[in-house]
């Protein structure tokens, strides 16, 4: 049966990891600042100069990483649970591209500037478009080859869409601008970035959390779970809400950042015994840290200019999700045959 | 003798067809009934509809309570269903997969003693105590038709509804199955099991109910229903009938002209 104290000792160890890159994350970059200079200038104490790069630059930056990397790995967990499938991730079924659409049309248009709450309900609405999609063509027995095509067929019709807005964009800058913004990255965001986003990652969270019981019903197919009392359209539906507002409130502030849903819950599943319902809270952890570690790697490798932490955590995440359709190829060809 | 399962008058359309037509049929405390059937008669559907998985018409009680009556959680409590096929789609030990079971009897928190006892209980039953802490996904068949029935068990739901439970099983694995929904029916349960192996079901059903074409064509003892007329209009084919220890035994031998 469940092992409580396990999984509590799991879920401390990953909060101090996550602590941890938190203040590093706060020290590194141009200017290091040691860790004890780094808790005092959060509490306004220390050189003036180290309280605003803390305050002002950094905080934002460390607060965006926890959230997006955090929610990004919820979603990761709950979208394998609901679709009872370890290569289910927000990223690979054009989530992130989709609500990247749907922030580029809102600029494109000049609808909004890259700080208002339009952006996020562009972006959330067309993650939620992706997602609901993406279920739908899935139905109740959602086979992996029918999971990963509608994604890469989401995922294109995104792409295509963005392109075009970038060609059909007012003037280079513009997009050259989009452009960037699409790599995902954290630099340079402020607290009101953060108050941005937050509304809905929180939202998105509480809506993900809801399920753990019925993903672990999940476990033995739809059937079996509606059986022992699990009403699945409600839980289909909080989902497809709930990945969308994480994912969505993410792109619109960060731009798209992939592959945190993917690897996160499968650094952590082993330690809860493959549970996809107590996978939930250390898959949020591990994603959290992952994003944290990516966003201080990229402010350490050396190259001019800082390379965008969503580009990086592609770079691990794409030869991460081979590896994981090498280890289950066999599974693989046999569905398809 | 009370009647756990009745179904009146039920019919269920499936993609506008019409799947069950005015099916009718009592599970009694202490009975266990076999529904059989040639493929595409309905057997899942009517076993759906009666977990209330299948939108139906007409009139099914659970222990005299109309289904729709009963909330998701307690209809959870009293109708316990194994589907086809086995079916685990993370690698959990066998201990975690019989727990579930207990899902519709907890909230929340963690599995209180009812609950350990409970699967501990069903897992004896199962025989399947032995490979507890073993991924489930690791199992033979016969192990995992054992544990999905042992999680069945563990939810101590009056009312089991097992699809195939014997299904790609061998000749040993498919007595110890419809021994241990015996033994279920024998403590005051009912049990109803779709079974396409007419050996088995006479063997070991109380009374047979035969679906054809989403409708009800006979029903009662093995030794009533399951005549040479029965066996050439229902299923098409001939049948070797002899009696054995008071019971027919049923060998089909070939096709019907």
């Amino acid at each position: 049966m469940q092992a409580g104290g396990k999984n509590g000792a799991l879920l401390a160890g990953l909060a101090i990891l996550v602590a941890a890159l938190f203040l590093v994350s706060l020290g590194v970059g141009s200017v290091w600042i040691d860790p004890e200079s780094v808790v005092n200038a959060l509490v306004r104490r220390g050189s003036p100069a180290a309280v605003i790069i803390i305050n002002e630059i950094r905080l934002p930056r460390a607060l965006l990483a926890l959230m997006i990397g955090g929610t990004l790995g919820l979603s990761g967990a709950a979208l394998q649970g609901l679709l009872r499938n370890p290569l289910a991730a927000p990223s690979l079924f054009g989530a992130p591209a989709a609500a990247a659409l749907g922030a580029v049309i809102v600029i494109v248009i000049g609808a909004a500037d890259a700080l208002s709450y339009a952006l996020p309900f562009a972006a959330i609405a067309g993650a939620l478009l992706s997602v609901g999609l993406l279920v739908l063509v899935a139905g109740p027995r959602a086979s992996l080859l029918v999971l990963i095509l509608a994604g890469l067929a989401i995922s294109s019709l995104a792409g295509a869409g963005t392109s075009l807005a970038l060609n059909l964009a007012p003037n280079p800058f513009a997009a050259l601008e989009i452009a960037f913004w699409l790599l995902g990255s954290l630099e340079d965001r402020s607290m009101q970035h953060v108050m941005i986003a937050l509304p809905f990652m929180a939202a998105g969270a509480a809506l993900l959390l809801w399920d753990g019981r019925a993903f672990r019903a999940l476990t033995l197919g739809e059937e079996a779970a509606a059986s022992l009392g699990f009403n699945l359209t409600l839980v289909r539906l909080r989902v497809i809400l709930g990945v969308a507002a994480a994912v969505g409130g993410g792109v619109a502030v960060a731009g798209s950042i992939s592959f945190v849903g993917l690897v996160a819950p499968h650094l952590v599943r082993p330690f809860v015994r493959y549970d996809p319902g107590r996978l939930l809270l250390p898959a949020t952890l591990s994603g959290a840290a992952l994003l944290l570690a990516s966003d201080i790697a990229v402010r350490l490798i050396p190259s001019n200019g800082e390379i965008k932490v969503g580009v990086l955590t592609a770079l691990i995440g794409a030869p991460f999700f081979i590896a994981l359709i090498l280890r289950r190829r066999h599974e693989l060809t046999g569905e398809a045959a | 003798m009370t009647a756990l399962v009745t179904a009146r008058n039920v019919g269920v359309s499936l993609n506008r067809r019409r799947v069950l037509e005015d099916v009718g049929l009592e599970v009694a405390a202490g009975e266990l009934v076999a529904i059989i059937g040639p493929n595409g008669a309905g057997k899942t559907t009517l076993l759906r509809a009666l977990a209330g998985l299948a939108r139906a018409t007409g009139t099914i009680e659970i222990g005299g309570t109309a289904l729709k009556r009963l909330g998701l959680a307690e209809r959870a409590r009293r109708v316990a269903y194994l589907p086809q096929g086995h079916v685990f789609h993370w690698p959990l030990a066998v201990t975690d997969i019989v727990g579930l079971g207990r899902l519709p009897r907890t909230r929340g928190s963690g599995p209180s003693l009812a609950d350990r006892e409970a699967v501990a209980a069903a897992m004896a039953a199962t025989g399947t105590t032995e490979y507890a802490d073993r991924p489930v996904t690791q199992l033979s068949g016969g192990e995992r038709a054992r544990v999905a029935l042992a999680r069945v068990l563990a939810t101590e739901a009056p009312v089991i509804l097992a699809d195939e439970p014997t299904a790609s099983l061998d000749p040993r694995y498919q007595i110890i199955v419809l021994d241990i929904l015996r033994r279920h029916a024998e403590k005051g349960g009912a049990v109803l099991a779709v079974l396409h192996d007419l050996g088995l079901a006479t063997r070991h059903a109380d009374r047979i109910v035969v679906l054809d074409k989403g409708r009800v064509v006979a029903a009662g003892s093995p030794a009533a229903v399951l005549t040479h007329r029965l066996l050439e209009t229902t299923f098409g084919v001939r049948a070797e009938i002899v009696e054995r220890r008071g019971m027919p035994v049923i060998i089909p031998w070939s096709l019907s002209p």
